[in-house]
């Protein structure tokens, strides 16, 4: 199939850029909700001296590390949940309905979208 | 198509992400909607200022891992009640969400509290909907420059007291005001001052609707606790289409009309920029803004109030409507027991905890007068806001006698470290036993905790 360029409409994000996003956020989200627990049972300040014997970090650095820590972990996870999910058949591949499915034929936006030329609004009074 | 399929078309695929101007709106919705905005607000603002105990009554104190609510201290050993109230809290939200739809969402989310209060700002600086527009399209000059400026100046403002403030919760509030007054501020303090007043500003400035369409979980999933007997606010399709404009003499039956005159207000005032008319769409937030304005209307029409209302699906299809049914009352009572246990559980705790660790070097070490020892360290907390001198009584261990470093006595607030050789004749027993140590305050006698612990003696006899 010839690449066909397509025109992206004005204010919306790419497909990998919402993704990331989503990812991103999502993850920042779980981190927080891990490190109220572990933080809630543990205390950072036990940490140090067991791997940092020349840094007396603190609470307060202990909270981030272990925060970062977290969201870096959730991050990965969620990145290779979304590269598989993306990746993987989607729902008709237990039915067999992939074997059927047409090859989508893609348009330049200009023709899908109505009153829409090289991403810009036209004046669609006049249509 | 018709053009005004198109036009509608357009606005859905296009202008999605466009800036949404809503028009001001008055009305019983949206004044519960100012009050809830002026309780919330003021409970942020003002409670990190209240005193209690001679200390900040709400301070949430995590380099010290010490929670203060009020008359409680609340120490890591307490996490179990934190947790349940997060428990509750989720609960809670799924049973309101149950019965009334997204409650949380138009009056109480901080998502919308906020962004209320920063439409307020805009709306007294640059003036209503239809100001705003021209403001915005009209070229830079003085009055647009003064306008615009005065709005961010105060939106920059806004969101550097709430960072302050936000940041209130965590430090003592007092102090973090003398520091920064003497420009003395630590670079924790400064950094979550300037992260949570920068997220203030742009959640509540910039991104608005959009934070509830495209980042909250919660809106994406509330639907799955939805059923047909849960408040939506909908338009009601069979009185309203066909929709026209019409005169307010007109008769709509003779006009073939229904009650919608197609003023498209509902859409001017909506946060979220929908159409209601078009069903129940997931950017909905329920505020409610939609139906006080068409109520407005149906008033000026002399029509029925009503034509956008809160509704259940079945009395939409003109079925009963269910209050009490199968998931309200399991949420109900599953939240009734949850509440019951944590308020039971935070009345009767203890403020003292105590922990006797056996000395693991050695299992016994015999003295020279014949008697058996084992070492001890006992761990005391005192959660208390008072210090206290303690008694300690040694129970399932005849002739039992402690020996201990220091006198038994613990500061308010904090954790003491004790000794302890625990001796006792041979003839007691063989092997291993466990003993009990009761610790009482001398000061309040229902202050007792127990600590217990095994107590090892030789197998045999030499």
């Amino acid at each position: 199939m010839t690449a066909q360029s397509t025109v992206p409409i004005q204010g919306r994000w790419s497909c990998n850029r919402r993704d990331f996003g989503t990812v991103l956020w999502v993850s920042f989200l779980g981190a927080c909700f891990g490190s109220l627990i572990i933080f809630g049972l543990l205390d950072p300040e036990a940490m140090t001296g067991a791997w940092t014997e020349k840094w007396d970090m603190g609470r307060e650095w202990g909270y981030t590390l272990g925060f970062g820590f977290l969201w870096m972990v959730s991050f990965v996870a969620s990145v290779l949940t979304i590269y598989m999910v993306r990746t993987g058949p989607c729902s008709s591949y237990a039915a067999g309905l992939d074997l059927q499915r047409p090859v989508a034929e893609k348009k330049p936006a200009s023709q899908d979208v109505p009153g829409l030329k090289d991403g810009k609004v036209v004046g669609h009074d006049k249509t | 198509m018709t053009k005004h399929d198109a036009g509608k078309k357009d606005v859905g695929l296009i202008q999605s992400e466009a800036k949404i101007y809503a028009r001001l709106v008055k009305g019983k919705f949206q004044n519960l909607r100012n009050i809830s905005l002026w309780i919330l607000l003021g409970l942020f603002y003002l409670l990190p200022w209240l005193q209690m105990d001679g200390h900040q009554a709400l301070l949430f104190d995590l380099p010290a891992r010490r929670f203060y609510i009020f008359t409680l201290t609340l120490f890591p050993q307490d996490f179990v009640y934190l947790a349940l109230l997060l428990i509750i809290a989720g609960l809670s939200l799924f049973f309101f969400t149950a019965l009334a739809g997204r409650l949380w969402c138009g009056f109480a989310c901080p998502q919308t509290v906020w962004t209320l209060m920063f439409m307020k700002v805009e709306r007294m600086i640059e003036g209503d909907r239809n100001k705003r527009q021209k403001l915005d399209k009209s070229p830079w000059n003085a009055n647009k420059i003064i306008r615009k400026s005065s709005k961010q100046f105060v939106w920059i403002l806004i969101g550097m007291i709430t960072g302050f403030t936000f940041v209130g919760f965590f430090t003592p509030i007092r102090e973090l005001w003398g520091m920064i007054t003497t420009f003395s501020l630590g670079p924790w303090e400064t950094f979550w001052m300037i992260f949570y007043g920068f997220a203030t500003y742009g959640n509540a400035g910039f991104m608005r609707e959009q934070v509830c369409k495209y980042m909250c979980p919660y809106a994406r999933f509330q639907s799955a606790m939805f059923d047909k007997d849960t408040l939506i606010i909908s338009y009601d399709d069979e009185r309203g289409e066909p929709r026209g404009a019409r005169r307010r003499s007109d008769d709509p039956a003779e006009k073939g009309l229904g009650s919608c005159i197609d003023c498209t207000l509902c859409v001017q005032v909506c946060p979220t920029g929908i159409d209601i008319r078009h069903g129940l769409q997931y950017e909905c937030i329920a505020c409610a803004a939609c139906i006080d304005v068409c109520d407005q209307v149906m008033d000026r029409m002399g029509y029925e109030r009503g034509l956008i209302k809160y509704t259940t699906e079945h009395a939409q299809t003109h079925k009963e409507t269910h209050v009490m049914r199968p998931r309200m009352i399991i949420y109900a009572v599953l939240l009734t027991a949850l509440v019951a246990a944590w308020a039971y559980g935070l009345a009767t705790r203890t403020p003292m905890r105590a922990e006797l660790i056996r000395d693991r070097n050695a299992l016994y070490r015999e003295l020279s007068d014949g008697r058996i020892e084992n070492v001890y360290t006992l761990s005391i907390v005192n959660m208390d806001r008072h210090d206290h001198d303690l008694n300690m009584v040694l129970t399932d261990l005849e002739g039992g006698e402690i020996d201990m470093d220091k006198e038994l006595s613990v500061a308010a607030e904090s954790t003491e470290q004790f000794i302890l050789r625990i001796r006792a004749p041979r003839s007691v027993g063989k092997g291993g036993r466990t003993i009990h140590l009761k610790i009482t305050a001398k000061d309040k006698q229902d202050l007792e905790v127990l600590a217990d612990a095994r107590f090892f003696l030789p197998t045999s006899g030499l």
